[in-house]
């Protein structure tokens, strides 16, 4: 996408959605986060099966959140939780101060979503499903509905009927009612199914956008690890209905030198010396594609270099690479170990 | 207003779906052809009585259409000079003559001599002539001058007797028996054992009716005519009462057969009493007020309705409890004698309810709606069975509504908007009942302005008749027209609670469209029945068509003779009773159903 023609576009709907509702919940600067979801002690039980149990997660404004977990997890069951699909097993969630029992209507107000697929009314075109879908909000007029259109780059198809669409663009209509009345929280169910390489990179920008920008809070769920690392603040992952583990991502600062562990990929002439003495100093180290792979500290990484070469080992590589989000979330869920619930 | 913008979208999001609108729009077309095309039958239904019954066995209605004509035409006959068309009332009478005689000069073995087939066919031949005289005058099948010639032909019988009545008894008796199927005592009472004055006094009597009739069918003279039907009717009852006479004859003859003659005699005391009631003061008023039979006008329905209800209340006597218990079909049917007296005399009460209305619409000069059956205002009443086209139609959108939200997935993003999921669930039923009223209405109104353009506006504004008084059609009919969509309601509220529960198009339709069409068949096997089916009154299935509590005939009214109490009011109470708690349960469901797919 061309990243200027973006930030028009944004910078229109910001606009609009400012000058109409100033008073209203334009997230103004990064200094004050609100807290948009809070759920407390989640349980739900289907058919007498523990389905989620005992969950507690909050997002807040400004910030997207990531719901990783493999497949029978739990993710959609959450989420439709949160959308009031489901009915509540045990414990509460508030959206925007609002139970979402005692106060649906006003809770669900401030949140727009996707839930699984977006399956919307085929024999309609996409904006007779987005008109009809406005109906139920107070303040959604025409103009709203094609700037939000616009903003899902649908203009072109929108009076079409959605029996004519690809996946990829319902994903859009997707977005774009869910977007339709300037929610607050955004709840999105694996919304890149479908999308093409650029339409990902299209929804990140803009998830990233209203997050920033805006103050919207998103709460993600999706199967797209390397997704979720680069758009994500927060992760939550969860697994067989437990929320296992909570991880913040800082953004990468290139200038300020950490001390993490990392995976080193050694290319050198005489790989049985080198083995010799990496053995020697017990790193931990293995073979992999016949290269030498070493796990250790970056810091510790010139001194071995070094030692290399003083032994007469010519190197022609030394590759760094991260521990990625991945191989944290094989390392604590059960993944694909178990047979899917 | 939140809530009617949401009844308003869910409106427009119905009517996009083609499957509902293309059977919408189906229907109302139904409306407006319906009228159209019984215009068209109509035409083609002219004065078709007689030709059938000469012809005996003639499968096809369609005769004279103008614009397909000689279709069924036949080479007309001449006889004597007179040329007779096929569309002539006596065609078939002079045709079927001609070919009869001629088969039966191949045929003579039948007869017990020579003399009795020259005997047949002479008097067939003066049969032949009375129909081509009166072809000659007459060539309209609705002339009433058709009339004469029933009693007509029975007289050239006798005044033929009379003057054969020097040939042999027995041969005269076979020949004459042949064709008129007299009875052999009255034969003899009538024609042989009289003195030559009575012949001769007979023979002029017969002859002044023949030259009345004559001269009415020559001159066209409706007071006449009268007179000579009135005088045939009195000669009517002369024969009646000579037939009684030989029958108290028997009685005394042979006591033993007393039982069954005296009833014959009964019937036939009846017969007379009949005439002089009712036939012949039927004629007086028809010259009274000058009402020509056969004329295609509604005074002769509602004379022919009076006579007609009168004839059914001789018939319809209350039996003594004595004879009541006699008649083990009558014991059978109703049990005790209170009862059979109850429904026998609520039955008389229709029947004089009838006639009441009928005498009323005749000296108010103005038609009941029963009398123009083919008039814009019944037309328009008939077409209140339309409702149960409503009907079906509100099974197919009931069940479509919700379930098909829940098959294409469309569920998921409804219910995560800011609204209750009594609210969404609500303004889908509601929008969904606005629709299909709305095709009522305008499907009826549609119809009704129809109506009015084929078979004339004015029609509607003649009142209709009760036993009350008079009322304007409109307000006789549309209290009706609320009430016959209740049952549509009742069905559409079912498939609607199944639609929520089931979640599938399809059985949410079948079950209610199965139901409704089953409470029909139901109705047949338990009315016509041995037993009393007294529980029937607590289910809807009566009231799932209330057009038959509107008609006379009905299995309706059959039941409630056979003692279910079914009541219109009752029916309505206990429809949308029921349409409530369907309501609330589907909302109760829905409201605590997690929404897994």
């Amino acid at each position: 996408m061309d990243n200027v023609h973006f930030e028009k576009l944004i910078g229109t709907y910001l606009l609009y959605i400012t000058s109409k509702y100033i008073n209203a919940h334009v997230y103004v600067g990064k200094e004050k986060a609100m807290e948009l979801l809070r759920i407390e002690g989640l349980t739900k039980i289907i058919k007498k099966k523990k389905i989620l149990d005992n969950i507690s997660l909050t997002v807040n404004s400004g910030e997207i959140v990531g719901f990783l977990g493999p497949n029978g997890a739990g993710k959609t069951t959450t989420i439709k939780l949160i959308m009031g699909l489901f009915t509540i097993t045990e414990g509460h969630i508030s959206i925007c101060g609002h139970d979402i029992v005692t106060d649906f209507e006003a809770a669900m107000e401030n949140v727009g979503g996707i839930i699984e697929n977006p399956d919307l009314y085929k024999r309609l075109t996409g904006r007779q499903n987005l008109e009809y879908f406005a109906s139920m909000y107070r303040n959604v007029d025409k103009e709203n509905i094609d700037y939000i259109v616009n903003m899902v780059k649908m203009s072109e198809r929108i009076d079409d009927k959605v029996k004519t669409y690809s996946l990829g663009m319902c994903q859009r209509i997707g977005i774009a009612q869910a977007l339709l009345h300037n929610p607050r929280l955004l709840v999105l169910d694996e919304p890149t199914n479908g999308l093409d390489p650029l339409g990902i990179k299209e929804l990140r920008d803009l998830l990233k956008y209203l997050a920033k920008e805006a103050g919207v809070g998103v709460f993600v769920s999706s199967h797209l690890l390397s997704e979720m690392e680069l758009m994500c603040d927060r992760i939550y992952i969860i697994d067989e209905g437990v929320i296992i583990g909570e991880k913040a991502i800082h953004e990468e600062d290139e200038e300020s030198v950490n001390d993490d562990i990392y995976e080193y990929t050694l290319l050198t002439d005489n790989r049985d010396k080198t083995l010799e003495y990496l053995n020697s100093i017990q790193a931990n180290c293995r073979i992999e594609n016949g290269n030498v792979i070493v796990i250790m500290k970056r810091s510790e990484m010139p001194n071995i270099i070094k030692n290399l070469v003083y032994r007469d080992i010519g190197i022609y590589a030394a590759s760094e690479k991260h521990r990625t989000l991945e191989q944290d979330f094989i390392s604590i869920t059960t993944g694909s170990k178990t047979q899917i619930r | 207003m939140l809530f009617l913008r949401q009844v308003k979208f869910e409106i427009m999001n119905i009517l996009r779906s083609k499957f509902i609108l293309i059977i919408g729009i189906l229907i109302l077309a139904i409306c407006i052809a319906t009228p159209i095309i019984s215009l068209f039958g109509q035409k083609s239904r002219t004065d078709m009585y007689y030709p059938m019954v000469a012809r005996g066995v003639m499968t096809s209605v369609v005769y004279d259409r103008p614009w397909y004509p000689g279709e069924f035409e036949e080479e007309p006959i001449i006889v004597d000079g007179v040329t007779i068309k096929s569309d002539n009332p006596f065609f078939w009478n002079v045709k079927s003559l001609i070919d009869e005689r001629g088969y039966m000069e191949n045929d003579k073995g039948n007869f017990s001599s020579p003399e009795v087939l020259d005997l047949i066919l002479e008097a067939m031949e003066a049969e032949q002539k009375f129909y081509v005289d009166l072809a000659r005058h007459i060539t309209e099948h609705s002339d009433y001058r058709v009339e004469l010639a029933w009693a007509g032909r029975e007289t050239i019988y006798d005044k033929f007797v009379h003057e054969h009545s020097h040939l042999p008894k027995e041969q005269l008796y076979e020949a004459m028996s042949y064709r008129m199927g007299y009875e052999p005592d009255m034969f003899d009472e009538k024609f042989i054992n009289i003195t030559p004055e009575e012949r001769l006094a007979a023979l002029d009597e017969i002859d002044e009716q023949l030259n009345t009739l004559y001269k009415v069918v020559e001159t066209n003279d409706f007071p006449l005519f009268i007179d000579l039907r009135i005088e045939q009717e009195r000669n009517n009852i002369e024969n009646i009462k000579e037939r009684i006479a030989i029958q108290e004859k028997i009685i005394i003859d042979d006591p033993s057969q007393e039982e069954w003659v005296s009833q014959y005699i009964e019937q036939m005391k009846n017969e007379i009493e009949l005439i002089e009631t009712n036939n012949i003061p039927t004629l007086e008023y028809r010259l009274q007020n000058n009402i020509i039979p056969g004329e295609d006008i509604w005074q002769n329905t509602a004379l022919s309705n009076i006579e007609m209800n009168k004839r059914e209340l001789m018939y319809r006597k209350i039996l003594t409890e004595e004879e009541f218990n006699k008649e083990r079909y009558l014991v059978e049917q109703y049990k005790t004698y209170a009862r059979y007296v109850s429904a026998m005399e609520a039955e008389r009460d229709e029947i004089n309810n009838q006639i009441v209305i009928a005498q009323r619409s005749l000296d108010a000069g103005k038609p009941d709606m029963s009398f123009e059956p083919h008039g814009a205002r019944s037309r328009t009443f008939d077409f209140l069975s339309y409702s149960s086209f409503v009907a079906m139609f509100a099974i197919l959108i009931g069940g479509w509504l919700m379930a098909s939200e829940f098959q294409q997935g469309t569920i998921r993003l409804l219910m995560i908007r800011p609204k209750t999921r009594t609210k969404i669930l609500m303004a889908k039923f509601l929008s969904a009942l606005i629709i299909f009223l709305a095709l009522y209405v305008l499907g009826s109104f549609l119809n009704l302005i129809t109506n009015g353009i084929c078979f004339g506006f004015k029609d509607f504004t003649y009142p209709n008749f009760t036993i009350s008084g008079e009322i304007n059609f409109f307000a006789y009919y549309l209290p009706k027209f609320a009430v016959c969509i209740m049952p549509a309601i009742f069905t559409f509220s079912l498939s609607f609670l199944l639609s929520v529960l089931i979640r599938n198009v399809a059985v949410a339709i079948i079950i209610p469209i199965a139901l409704f069409i089953g409470s029909s068949i139901m109705m047949q096997i338990l009315v016509y029945g041995n037993s009393v089916a007294k529980w029937l009154a607590f289910t809807p299935i009566p009231y799932m068509e209330f057009t038959s509590f509107f008609n006379r005939y009905s299995i309706v009214k059959n039941a409630i003779q056979k003692g279910i109490p079914l009541g219109i009011g009752y029916g309505i109470l206990m429809l949308l009773s029921l349409s409530a708690i369907f309501v609330i349960l589907s909302i109760f469901t829905f409201k605590r159903r997690d929404i897994t797919n």
